[in-house]
């Protein structure tokens, strides 16, 4: 089997080389800042420095979400050819801009915190005179966050409302409860959590934190919010069980060395099952496939094994 | 914001009529909104959020067109707009009220609407109300190459068109077009961002300068000797189309930059692209702007909230847009 990985970097991810050659897969690696799409003549191509790129039966991306107006039509591209990739097209989009991303999961039945989401200062003021307090920040401009803070009563929330300036696209206000935070890798569906401790000056790094053993409902939501968002390998942000941040670039290196799991070979492995699973489900064309499904149930279903 | 916009509004702020619930007796995060079912009513409801820098010619015209067919009508630009999420529930609320009780909803964003206009979009899509656009959409034709992959892919006809990250590759994709080429800020509007490209020396002083912008670009081949095209508004299953030409010395057709528009006849050839692009995109309302390459048209960019030109066109487009709605919403009523 054939597998492309595709990173913006190759130190990022050096050690899944020999990882997916392990699992019997051909390899080759591609910085993404070296390919690029053409679209003639009522098709697409997918090029390297100018070379039509080969056809892989697997893609593994690593790539930040900022990164979504070129890789989407990538994305679109893999779907449409029936290559697998770890993220879903449109996944980027939702991991790119954070009132989508929110309203996203909570569409999706996600636990996530109460959230307010205004374009303009006017849309937050109503809270602070009702709003349930401590409440989280944030001021947005364009796609980055460019201010966040904790708001602990109204008067605080009066001085935030001063400190506003013009430039802010939105506003998002969160419930918030000074607490811990899990950081955690999904990988279909394993889930390796880090905790990191709440101090007094904010949660510490991600470098400092212990490994964690998620209850079940934390597990489930960090797998419901990777998969509401379209990613089957994502790094989930969550504090009492709510999820507070989903993107597609985990960092494997600390994650790794702080669960004492190679994660690259989780990773690996997980793309061979995935695969196979859908070589067994689209392998012999997709027509028996699809007859293969509606007769499952059935003693037909057995005959046509 | 200008004083001048916020004025803009308060102009329009006494359309807004009564709509249910306070905001200040709710909770962030309400459980309510979302997919409530709705109350059979047979008032019709029209609900326009409009960009935050919404043309207010363009808008007075629709809420005047639509105040003649619908029994409630509310403006709303997007940034005056709150999201109420938690778990389960999204819904769009402005000045304490809940909006997710509409007939129908003409979410009308540019790519300056962004930030807030893929959530404002996908909490409508959760709701009932009748929308001529859908999210998807706005994402695909919010990027220029991306609207030319998609719209190639599915057999409509295009101009060789590349997308790069980095500029130091471009020069790799430089037969893909040949020169003349032209480069396009994905994002781009009214003519900002596009510029022609003559030769190898051209695109290296660009391509030098270009990061500067923080914005991915493409680039297209170059249509020769047109400096014209053909917008095509899309309104349903018909088409009326309109020849936009560039002001002397300029191969942008862009009214914005001193072109004029006149309506034309629409060829069979011109009507089954249009219809076409807008069935791929999964628009009903919307924009589709052709060239004539080769003896035959080929699709330049599709837009997902065309302007009217009223300059030119008075409120013929507008008031095509409110019939539409306005029926999709009687036949709701009708069939359920
Ligand atoms: N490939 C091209 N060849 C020739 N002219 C073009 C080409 N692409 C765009 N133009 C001209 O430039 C104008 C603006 O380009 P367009 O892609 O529509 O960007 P915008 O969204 O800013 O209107 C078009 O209306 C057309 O007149
Ligand atoms: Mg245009």
């Amino acid at each position: 089997m054939k597998l492309l990985v595709i990173a913006e970097r190759k130190k990022h991810i050096e050690p899944f080389l020999p990882a997916f050659e392990s699992k019997g897969f051909e390899v080759k690696y591609l910085r993404i800042l070296k390919i690029s799409l053409v679209s003639k003549h009522r098709a697409t191509l997918i090029k390297s420095l100018g070379e039509n790129i080969p056809k892989y039966d697997a893609v593994f991306l690593h790539a930040r979400a900022s990164l979504a107006p070129f890789v989407e039509p990538l994305l679109e591209e893999f779907s449409s050819r029936k290559i697998y990739s770890n993220s879903m097209p449109g996944s980027y989009y939702i991991g790119m801009n954070e009132p989508f991303k929110f309203t996203t999961l909570a569409l999706g039945n996600v636990p996530i915190p109460d959230i307010m989401i205004a374009g303009s200062s006017g849309g937050i003021k109503t809270i602070s005179k009702n709003g349930k307090y401590p409440l989280m920040v944030k001021a947005l401009v364009g796609k980055t966050v460019q201010q966040k803070v904790a708001v602990n009563n109204a008067k605080e929330f009066e001085i935030f409302l001063k400190s506003i300036q013009d430039n802010v696209d939105a506003f998002i206000l969160h419930e918030y409860d000074a607490c811990d935070v899990i950081t955690c890798a999904v990988i279909g569906e394993k889930v390796f959590a880090v905790k990191r401790k709440l101090l007094s000056g904010g949660v510490s790094e991600l470098k400092k934190g212990k490994i964690y053993k998620l209850s079940d409902a934390e597990n489930g939501a960090a797998i419901k919010a990777a998969q509401t968002c379209g990613y089957d390998i994502a790094q989930i942000e969550m504090s009492n069980g709510k999820i507070l941040d989903v993107r597609p670039n985990v960092n494997w290196k600390v994650l790794s060395e702080i669960c004492s799991e190679n994660l690259e070979e989780h990773v690996a492995q997980f793309f061979a099952e995935k695969l196979q699973k859908l070589g067994v489900e689209e392998g012999v064309g997709d027509e028996i496939g699809v007859i293969k499904r509606i007769f499952s149930k059935t003693v037909l279903g057995k005959w046509l094994k | 914001m200008t004083a001048q916009k916020q004025k803009g509004f308060s102009d329009l702020a006494p359309i807004e009529e009564e709509l249910g619930a306070d905001l200040s007796r709710i909770e962030i995060g309400r459980k309510s909104g979302g997919k409530v079912p709705k109350k059979f009513d047979a008032k019709k409801s029209f609900l326009i959020i409009g960009s935050k820098t919404y043309k207010k010619s363009t808008i007075n015209s629709m809420i005047g067109e639509s105040k003649k067919l619908f029994d409630r009508v509310l403006f709303v630009p997007i940034n005056k707009v709150q999201i109420m999420v938690s778990s389960g529930r999204a819904s769009l609320c402005y000045k304490g009220k809940y909006l997710m009780d509409f007939d129908a909803i003409y979410p009308r964003f540019s790519s300056r609407d962004y930030v807030l206009g893929e959530a404002v979009l996908k909490v409508i899509e959760s709701s009932s109300a009748y929308c001529p656009v859908p999210l998807r959409a706005y994402q695909i034709t919010n990027h220029k190459y991306y609207t030319t992959q998609v719209l190639s892919n599915s057999g409509i006809p295009g101009i060789p068109t590349t997308l790069f990250i980095s500029p130091k590759y471009a020069e790799y994709l430089v037969g893909e077009t040949g020169f003349p080429m032209v480069m396009k800020l994905i994002s781009g509007f009214a003519g900002k961002g596009v510029v022609l490209i003559n030769d190898k020396k051209q695109l290296e002083s660009i391509l030098d300068t270009v990061h500067l912008f923080e914005e991915f670009i493409c680039t297209q081949k170059f249509i020769k000797g047109k400096n014209f095209d053909v917008r095509c508004y899309v309104i349903g299953d018909s088409v009326i189309s309109v020849k936009r030409t560039g002001r002397k010395g300029e191969w942008r057709a862009n009214i914005s930059r001193g072109g004029t528009a006149a309506v034309i006849e629409t060829s069979p050839e011109m009507k089954k692209i249009a219809l076409n692009s807008a069935r791929v995109l999964g628009m009903d309302i919307c924009a589709v702007d052709l060239m004539e390459s080769g003896g035959r048209w080929v699709v330049i960019e599709a837009n997902f909230m065309p302007g009217p030109f009223m300059k030119y066109l008075g409120g013929m487009i507008v008031k095509e847009w409110v019939e539409f709605i306005h029926e999709k919403v009687k036949a709701q009523k009708q069939f359920g």
